[in-house]
């Protein structure tokens, strides 16, 4: 992932929570400029996220007018005392009531005269600072700084709250407008995304081949499997050949994708997503797609999307069985679909997975001897069936998941997206049902934008000390 | 009849014919000439003739095969096709470039082809390692004979076909499968290199569950090999991988890692500030967090016990539940303990299961719960036991 790094656009992402509290803070009402202190930590390269906000006190500025601000470098010294333990990077930040969104030529002299302050207060030789802007629409445009004080764009800052939001300037001042869902102006504006699907499987691969051809401009994908016969009557672009050599799911997909689109990038990963490497190379992606079909994939799923800030979608599928007297019959058939905005309530605050269901899985690969319900849960509770038809079903699941996103990214439902923070299907008795984000009980996160600080995602498992696992 | 051999070169003692042939340069010309006279199993000394344009006769005689009527003569050309030579026929040895033969006590010729080429053969069977030197067959290829209504056959290596059934034997060449024995299981390679870890999948083991692989190959001592290493099975005498679950019984080395995986930092700090002697172990894929010498109130059969607390992966996401106890415990009284009949084999120990649970009011909270509550549980349900 490395040299595949090298050219990529800065991205920052910043939560719901702490957008709002910036622009409460920055336009407290009276049209005069305010600042703030961002510390931002790094879920890859080049893509940072808001871990922390510490705001200027409005009163303690020497110059408050609607085009300058003067304010204390005392407030600084708070934000490097923070940022030292675990090399976070510090973007200041200033509105411009007038709302231009670029910086002017006071904000580059300002940088100049600031920029070297930060820089002699860190020891890492290659951490960046920068600032940035937000004008009253609540546009963002941001900047980094390396040493010599040479300064990139980021090319893009990203909030996932009920929509996702992106900024980009559009260098006469202004905010790029959003395309309207479903045109050509959607597919290459999708060129700038990058998109993680976890688990190229029966829903997965079929959300990968929606994001493909719907214009994704790279798609991370990660999965440890490799294609068996028994999944061919589901996982789409799988053949006969995949399942005699043993082809990776993910290998399958990266060259499945080159045969109609050459202007994509895919990295794939044949790997756990439990592993240190998938975590870090998922640390690019600006939207999760969760596909798993493992408790675990999933708890490590909306881990990730937390210390991240990525958007996360999962999908799930089952198909519930009832004992009639003729034996076992089809009780429902269902698919899950659930949005998590970072720093909304998570899979695990939804109970989609649980510390007992965790320890469960956990013994039933590490100790199947103490676990008494043998009986694989697979898409057909009760039943072990290693080959489901379920292509129909995995397919409305998929279907779902990537419409979820596009109306969050490219808004076109006429009730608001909110009420939708989980959508069931029931086949069987031809009902959704929509879930609001308010209907959940969400508690504390404490790895909301922890970003690549260690040890990775807050798991002791992924602790750097030197134990052997 | 050594007309051939350009008047103006100077005569030499003996040239080798094979060897000239094999540095590429001209025959001299030469009192005696050196040629190859092989036996059915390709085996054959050097044999001195005189003239470089020998009839079949002439060779056998050189070759000790008298009388030559009782033989036959084939000679290989230098592209390796056999060729039967008549008693009173000329081989112009220098011209063709002929530098064996292959004598047979035999009177009738037999036939065989390989890869679609027909060749005579002086006696009734051919050995599979002769027809490797005949079709210049390479050691990753392996020779099939062509049967009808039933599977073909592989030749073994030095086995030998039968060319007196009716009809012509057809032989052909494929690469070798690769084969390796895991734990008893055959399995079959494409490939002449395999990785261990995908040996043990198409065995059918789960490379995932924490073996000691030892590769057995003859007339070396066993050596213990990674889950990555590549095993090559061109190698002679690769016998087997075995396997050995990957526990490690108490002795000595017990000591060397107490850190095979990481606790919660607040954990550590606990467990080190309570001055406890502990380490985290696999066993296979579980994960223990083993304390050594842990005091227990009074009343048991004993005053301390190991206690091992099984750590999952996704802790402290999943929860922590019971615990284990070596050796088992009763009351100081003889009685005995409910919920503790259950027992479980840790790294060599024999340990006691204590299933203890929170209650379904208290559940776990992976923000707040930890090693430090659960060893409040532990804690809990030991003192309850003993009435204290």
């Amino acid at each position: 992932m490395s040299a595949s790094n090298y050219n990529l656009p800065y991205k920052l992402a910043l939560s719901e929570a702490h957008h709002a509290q910036l622009r409460e803070h920055l336009f407290p009402g009276d049209g005069l400029e305010a600042a703030a202190i961002i510390l931002c930590a790094q879920s890859a390269t080049h893509r940072y996220v808001v871990n922390r906000i510490l705001p200027v006190d409005h009163a303690s500025c020497r110059v408050r007018s609607p085009d300058h601000i003067s304010w204390p470098g005392t407030a600084i010294e708070a934000a490097i005392d923070l940022a030292e333990a675990n090399n976070l990077s510090i973007v200041l930040i200033h509105s411009h009531p007038g709302g231009m969104l670029g910086f002017s030529a006071i904000d580059d002299d300002s940088d100049h005269e600031v920029m070297p302050a930060l820089f002699e207060a860190s020891e890492l030789p290659s951490i960046l600072h920068g600032s940035a802007i937000m004008t009253p629409n609540g546009a963002i445009c941001a900047r980094l700084y390396d040493r010599q004080l040479a300064s990139t764009s980021f090319s893009a800052v990203h909030c996932a709250g009920d929509e996702l939001l992106t900024w980009e300037a559009s260098g006469q001042g202004g905010v790029m407008q959003r395309p309207m869902a479903f045109s050509a102006q959607m597919a290459s504006d999708l060129k700038h995304l990058t998109a993680c699907v976890v688990g190229v499987s029966g829903t997965g691969s079929i959300v990968v081949e929606q994001l493909a051809r719907l214009g994704i401009g790279r798609l991370i994908l990660i999965d440890f499997d490799e294609i068996e016969f028994k999944n061919l009557n589901r996982i789409v672009n799988a053949t006969l050949e995949d399942a005699r050599n043993g082809t990776a799911k993910v290998a399958r997909f990266a060259s499945a994708v080159r045969l109609y689109r050459d202007d994509i990038e895919v990295l794939p990963l044949k790997a756990s997503i439990a592993s240190r490497e998938a975590i870090e190379l998922a640390g690019l992606a600006d939207v999760l797609f969760c596909c798993v079909d493992s408790y675990e994939g999933r708890q490590l799923c909306d881990r990730i999307a937390a210390a991240f800030l990525q958007p996360l979608f999962d999908v799930a599928v089952t198909i519930p069985t009832r004992q009639t007297n003729d034996g076992v019959a089809i009780g429902d058939v269902c698919g899950r679909v659930d949005y998590v905005k970072p720093g909304g309530s998570t899979l695990a605050d939804r109970g989609v997975y649980t510390p007992e269901t965790l320890r469960r899985e956990y013994l039933r690969q590490a100790a199947p001897d103490e676990v008494t319900e043998q009986v694989a849960e697979g898409y057909i509770e009760g039943i072990a069936d290693e080959a489901p038809s379920v292509i129909s079903l995995n397919m409305r699941a998929a279907s779902d998941c990537v419409m979820e996103f596009i109306a969050r990214a490219y808004p076109f439902r006429q009730e608001p997206n909110q009420r939708r923070a989980r959508t069931v299907f029931s086949l069987a008795a031809g009902e959704e049902e929509l879930i609001s984000e308010t209907d959940f009980n969400r508690v504390p996160n404490p790895h909301l934008a922890r970003g690549l600080i260690e040890p990775l995602l807050g798991m002791p498992r992924f602790s750097p000390s030197k134990v052997k696992a | 009849m050594n007309s051939i051999i350009p008047p103006n070169q100077e005569r030499i003692e003996r040239e080798n014919i094979a060897l000239s042939r094999k540095e590429g340069r001209l025959l001299r010309p030469a009192d005696h000439y050196l040629i190859q006279v092989l036996d059915p199993s390709f085996q054959g000394d050097l044999v001195e003739i005189d003239d470089p344009v020998p009839t079949g006769r002439q060779v056998l005689t050189a070759a000790g095969k008298i009388p030559a009527e009782r033989h036959l003569l084939l000679l290989i050309d230098d592209k390796g096709v056999l060729e039967e030579v008549n008693l009173d026929e000329p081989v112009d040895v220098y011209q063709r470039g002929v530098e064996q033969f292959i004598a047979f006590d035999s009177d009738r010729l037999f036939y065989v082809a390989l890869n679609g080429r027909r060749f005579p053969w002086g006696q009734a069977s051919i050995r599979e390692d002769v027809l490797r030197q005949v079709g210049g067959i390479a050691e990753d290829h392996a020779i099939w004979l062509e049967r009808r209504n039933e599977p073909d056959q592989i030749l073994a290596d030095g086995q030998s076909v039968d060319l007196d059934e009716p009809g012509l034997e057809k032989l052909y060449t494929q690469p070798k499968n690769w084969q390796l024995n895991v734990q008893g299981v055959m399995v079959d390679s494409g490939q002449p290199t395999i990785l261990a870890r995908d040996a043990l999948k198409a065995a059918g083991f789960n490379p995932d569950k924490g073996w000691i692989l030892v590769l057995k190959v003859k007339g070396e001592p066993k050596q213990s090999i990674n889950m990555d290493d590549v095993v090559d099975l061109r190698k002679p005498g690769i016998e087997k991988i075995r396997l050995t679950p990957a526990e490690i019984n108490n002795g000595e080395a017990a000591a060397v890692s107490a850190l095979d995986f990481s606790l919660l930092e607040q954990d550590v700090a606990y467990l080190k500030h309570l001055g406890l002697n502990w380490e985290t172990r696999l066993a296979g894929a579980r994960r223990w967090l083993i304390i050594r010498d842990y005091a227990l109130p009074s009343g048991y059969n004993h005053a301390q016990v190991d206690l091992a607390i099984e750590i999952p992966t996704a802790y402290p996401d999943a929860k922590l539940d019971m615990f284990f106890v070596h050796p088992a415990l009763t009351l100081a009284n003889g009685s005995g303990i409910g919920q503790t009949e259950s027992r479980e084999n840790i790294l060599g120990s024999v340990f006691q299961r204590w299933s203890r649970h929170l209650n379904g009011i208290t559940r776990w909270n992976p923000l707040t719960d930890s090693v430090i509550t659960h060893l409040a549980v532990v804690e809990e349900s030991l003192l309850r036991e003993v009435g204290q």
